[in-house]
């Protein structure tokens, strides 16, 4: 396809977007309706192809590569992985039966397991431990280094008490009444406003994200046909 | 927040008050009727509950036997429970807030918390939820709901009390929602806003002179050392490097990445590194190929083209998120034989160390944490991470917090200021369209090493002026052995620079020659030693020195161990006192020594830590880059004719909406006072 006639399709697909401006009023709410149709449609059918192609046929290549020595160990294990990727992929087609959908939650807790336990380690490798590096290493030279000293505490206080802001265990008092420490209350209450301004730095940024991309959308219209 | 919580503290009443009262049950209740019981642990083997196996098959399915068991003895430990139980706080012991909302649900005894449909009580007294307005219309109207889907919806309707609100009968059939027929003045604020904002943004495309603010400046802040060294480490990759680039975005982000994806391709590319493109997200393979694409087209006057798994090589997606990046720290070897089209990509490289860099371009934070979780801590490969303005606030943290990580490359303004740098170094080349330009770097030379001998001639002053020490130097006398082979040919440059605009400091010293002595160090060891930030072997490398450097001494440790000296531009560094001998020098001979040397001390790498690119290729990083592009024109043909433009509708749409914001709050808000103060009959 020529570059203007795909230039011709994303302003017009544009334009269908930029109709949800408008309202709801009967044909503008198609037109943008049916662009998001068209964009959802094609990331479906195109994450089916890239799947097929990126996935599926390199296991298939491995197999056929080798396929004339099955015996080789290499090929023994291609054919495995393979097999028992296909094999818990068509259990997962059991979930509508009823009485074989257990066979489908088994599979389904294997990849949640799995999934789990390999976000728990990169959290704690990745992210954990980095970030206790962070709040508990302290400059050798403080005077000279004011300013990250500054930020180790705050970071180190920001997490604490952000933590403790998500804490809802109470303490049985001697009256058999549930209550809280004035001290929590504090360190919660520094929690809130940690959490507030991340929540507000996070919609600032997204704001500016989205004014961004609306900027380079229009800009491109702007410059459609110049 | 842990007060906006206080539903858990009710008491868990017996039956014959709930059979009074049914909406004083508890709300963890409500949620979770087939896990929690009553808080007596006979209650979970009551008849009733034996007599309901559906409800488990329905939300398990067939279990075996145990399961059941297992859920049998959990609503006897269960914490939930536990909190059941305990008594209801007194009101007095709520905060101020807590007891005006008390006071207002009072006020309005048939609020919609005493209805026996609420699924969450009294949460409608903490999160005071918006009337809601029942009209056909919206972005899902003309769609027809099924009958789950009306539940799910009446059931979120009664979570947060929308019903009682509306007053609104539940429908009883399908229900087809229908578009309004006209345009209705309710929409017309949000109309004028939005036409103001996109009158505020389209400005600056019309006419430069809609213009407001300052343009991002043209090198990075001297605080964002990250973003520095990122762009060195770009610039410092050659021929022989291969560099991961992760496409962690889609479409719906392009306006804000793909110029940064762009001008990172580009860089990668005019170094004549390879890009290997990943990402994990399928619809981001074949958005990068139209980043490529796009490339070509604007290189394609300098007869420039790329071919795949020659010039740059698309790999096939990484499925299952998390796991399909660990599968590449893991099985790089086997990811990396096939493209994105199943075909053989034929790269030899077995792990991810064999890389030289990574980049990772993500739309969201959860993609730079991925990287950061599952692939960086694998490899000893530096990962620089690139963002858009609204993953940067989750971002920074991994950047800040490892080392192995550098960025954050941030923004349309980071973008920007790459550029420009950019354009600064290749400033010298001009786009030849039709000029294939096989080593612009050999045609460069020469130039640059007969200007300073002209310029020296010419000088007529000092006739005893040495001969300029320009022609001495050559690339290959530069201590850059353990450097990138595109490294010589940009020190020459800056030694000739030097060289060429010192003549007359070079001369001047010697006419009026001083006897004053400083105290120098010579660095006596053999091969390159390290030049440290601090007096100690864990402190930053700045540079490295080789035999036969001088520097002047500004100090030391206490116990002599370490020597405080000045490297080139006057940066004071630190070097191990064994490693060298300290004396006295007349300064007219240290300056004419430090001439004489010029180009080793010129050529003196500073960093602002070691650095390793590529487990087999130790490498250190300039802060000064060596500019030395294989193909400039892929950087120079780059389009940057609607930057600014882009950059002030920006800054303008910024105001534009803050304005907006604003002005729409101040209006909501009198309007809000007007209908309080005229009372709930409009009077």
């Amino acid at each position: 396809m020529s570059e203007s006639a795909i230039t011709l399709i994303s302003f017009v697909a544009t334009l269908m977007v930029f109709s949800y401006l408008l309202g709801d009023l009967p044909l503008v709410s198609s037109l943008y309706r049916t662009a998001v149709y068209i964009f959802i449609g094609m990331s479906a059918a195109f994450t089916l192809v890239a799947t097929y192609e990126g996935v599926i046929l390199p296991y298939l290549a491995d197999i056929q590569d080798a396929n004339t020595s099955w015996t080789a160990l290499g090929n023994q294990a291609d054919v495995t992985i393979f097999v028992t990727a296909l094999l818990f992929g068509l259990l997962l087609l059991l979930k509508p039966i009823a009485s074989l959908s257990w066979l489908t939650n088994s599979i389904l807790a294997v990849l949640i397991v799995v999934g789990a336990a390999t976000a728990v380690v990169g959290a704690l490798t990745g992210t954990l431990f980095p970030l206790l590096h962070a709040i508990t290493v302290v400059p050798e030279d403080i005077t000279a280094d004011f300013t990250a000293l500054v930020n180790t505490v705050l970071i180190f206080l920001g997490t604490m008490s952000g933590l403790f802001y998500f804490q809802f265990q109470l303490r049985q008092g001697d009256d058999d009444s549930a209550g809280r420490s004035r001290v929590g209350y504090a360190v919660r209450s520094l929690g809130k406003i940690f959490v507030v301004t991340t929540l507000g730095a996070i919609y600032a940024t997204t704001m500016l994200s989205m004014l961004t991309i609306f900027v380079e959308r229009v800009g491109f219209l702007m410059r459609f046909g110049v | 927040m842990t007060d906006d919580f206080s539903w858990l503290d009710y008491e868990d009443e017996d039956t014959a008050a709930d059979a009074k009262r049914p909406s004083r049950l508890s709300g963890l209740r409500r949620l979770a009727p087939g896990f929690l019981r009553r808080g007596d642990s006979s209650a979970a083997e009551s008849p009733a509950d034996e007599a309901s196996p559906g409800r488990l098959r329905r939300m398990f399915g067939a279990l075996p036997a145990f399961i059941g068991r297992f859920r049998r003895a959990r609503s006897e430990v269960s914490a939930a429970d536990l909190a059941l139980q305990r008594g209801e706080r007194p009101i007095e012991d709520l905060d101020d807030r807590l007891q005006a909302l008390r006071q207002r649900s009072s006020a309005h005894p048939d609020s919609a918390a005493e209805s026996t449909g609420q699924a969450l009580y009294d949460v409608d007294d903490v999160l005071v939820t918006p009337e809601i307005i029942h009209r056909p219309g919206g972005v899902i109207s003309a769609v027809a709901l099924s009958k789950a889907q009306q539940e799910q919806v009446a059931l979120l309707r009664d979570m947060v009390g929308g019903s009682a609100q509306t007053g609104e009968a539940e429908p009883s059939s399908r229900r087809i929602f229908r578009p309004r027929s006209g345009f209705s003045l309710d929409a017309a604020p949000q109309l004028i806003g939005s036409m103001l904002l996109l009158l505020a943004i389209a400005l600056p495309f019309v006419s430069s002179d809609f213009r407001e603010g300052e343009l991002p400046p043209s090198e990075f802040h001297e605080d964002r050392h990250g973003v520095s060294t990122a762009y060195s480490l770009l610039d410092n990759l050659s021929r022989d490097d291969f560099v991961l680039v992760a496409f962690e975005y889609g479409p719906t982000a392009a306006g804000e990445l793909d110029p940064m994806a762009d001008i990172i391709l580009r860089h990668i590319m005019a170094q004549g590194s390879t890009p290997i493109i990943v990402s994990s997200n399928p619809i981001a393979v074949s958005h990068a190929r139209n980043v490529i694409a796009k490339i070509e087209r604007s290189v394609a006057p300098a007869a420039i083209s790329f071919e795949e798994s020659r010039d740059y090589y698309l790999l096939r997606y990484l499925s299952g998120g998390a796991l399909g990046l660990r599968d590449l720290s893991e099985n790089f070897d086997s990811i990396i034989r096939f493209s994105s089209t199943g075909k053989a990509t034929g790269l030899g490289l077995t792990s991810l160390n064999d890389l030289t860099l990574m980049v990772v371009i993500a739309e969201r934070a959860d993609a730079i944490r991925n990287w950061a979780e599952q692939v960086a801590p694998e490899t000893e490969t530096k990962l620089i991470a690139a963002t858009g303005y609204a993953a940067q606030p989750l971002s920074q943290p991994y950047v800040d917090g490892s080392d192995e990580i550098i960025g954050l490359i941030v923004g349309i303004r980071d973008v920007y200021t790459y550029g420009e740098k950019l354009g600064a170094i290749y400033a010298d080349y001009t786009p030849d369209p039709g000029r294939v330009v096989e080593q612009p770097t050999a045609t460069r030379t020469p130039t640059a090493t007969a200007t300073p001998t002209e310029t020296a001639t010419e000088t007529p002053a000092p006739t005893e002026t040495p001969t300029p020490t320009a022609t001495e130097i050559e690339p290959e006398a530069l201590p850059l052995g353990a450097g990138p082979a595109t490294a010589a040919p940009a020190t020459v440059e800056a030694t000739l620079t030097a060289t060429a605009t010192a003549p007359p400091a070079a001369v001047v010293p010697s006419a009026t020659a001083t006897t004053a002595l400083i105290e120098v160090i010579e660095v006596t060891a053999g091969g390159l030693v390290n030049i440290r930030r601090e007096p100690n072997t864990t402190s930053d490398i700045l540079g490295v020195a080789e035999a036969g450097d001088v520097f002047e001494v500004i100090g030391g440790t206490d116990d002599g161990s370490w020597i405080n000296f000045l490297m080139a531009d006057d940066i004071a560094a630190w070097i191990a006192e064994f490693l060298v001998d300290q004396y006295q020098m007349p300064l007219d001979e240290f300056r004419a020594v430090e001439s004489a040397s010029v180009g080793s001390a010129q050529s003196v790498l500073r960093v602002e830590f070691p650095l390793r690119l590529g487990k087999n290729r130790p490498r250190l990083y300039q802060v000064d880059p060596p500019g030395s592009p294989e193909r400039p024109e892929i950087v120079l043909l780059r389009d940057r004719r609607h930057e600014i433009a882009q950059l002030d509708a920006m800054t303008l749409g910024a105001i534009a909406a803050i304005l907006i914001i604003v002005t729409g709050n101040v209006f909501y808000a009198m309007r809000g006072l007007l209908q309080r103060r005229r009372g709930p009959d409009g009077q």
